[in-house]
């Protein structure tokens, strides 16, 4: 069944059922370089894995912001 | 992508003020606006309080997208400062850097204060010109 989920208040198909480690190897987004957030609610790392997505789903995925002059 | 980018005086004022009122720590924050254009600076704390390194605590990053996504406007990029160094990325920035879209804006307090913008790919650096406007 195809639902919508917004990313990054941006729609995209996806085909249920999609998790969110599914969808993101489909934008090719290794979890480990970001912050994820589900309807506003952050997703702790180590529950990444058991997140499923629903039709009108919003993620937000966040790339981690780090660097500095050395 | 853009391979310039426009920006008011007034908010490259206001990256030098912000950069000279942190330093000697490295200061940073979120960029919005669209390709092409910086419309707004939001001023984040840096969760590393480095001279040399600057990073940005998750849960402020997500408040900040969201505050700047309330506003209408898009996220388009980060800023950060090199107290003691040219603004141009260093081999930390590039490792770091994983957004290829992300405009990486830099300003370097070493002499005269400057402002450099870049696109970081696969550890590849390109300038991004930037056009100060009035404002």
């Amino acid at each position: 069944m195809a639902i919508k989920v917004f990313i990054n208040g941006r729609p995209e198909d996806a085909e249920a059922p999609t998790t969110l480690p599914e969808l993101l190897a489909s934008v090719k987004i290794r979890p480990e370089v970001a912050t994820l957030a589900v309807n506003k609610v952050i997703v702790r790392r180590d529950d990444i894995d058991g997140v499923a997505l629903d039709d009108g789903d919003e993620v937000e995925i966040m790339l981690h912001l780090a660097g500095g002059s050395e | 992508m853009s391979d310039r980018v426009r920006i008011t005086h007034a908010l490259l004022e206001q990256l030098h003020a912000q950069a000279n009122a942190d330093a000697p720590l490295e200061t940073c924050g979120i960029l919005a606006g669209t390709d092409g254009e910086v419309s707004a600076l939001y001023p984040v704390r840096n969760a590393a309080a480095s001279a040399t390194y600057y990073s940005i605590d998750p849960a402020e990053q997500f408040a900040t997208y969201t505050t700047i996504r309330e506003s209408g406007a898009e996220v388009i990029g980060v800023y950060h400062s090199h107290p003691a160094s040219p603004a141009r990325p260093s081999a930390t920035d590039i490792a770091d850097a994983h957004d290829p879209e992300a405009l990486y804006l830099i300003i370097s307090l070493l002499g005269e204060p400057t402002v450099r913008a870049w696109r970081i790919a696969e550890g590849v650096t390109d300038e991004v010109t930037i056009e100060p406007t009035e404002g």
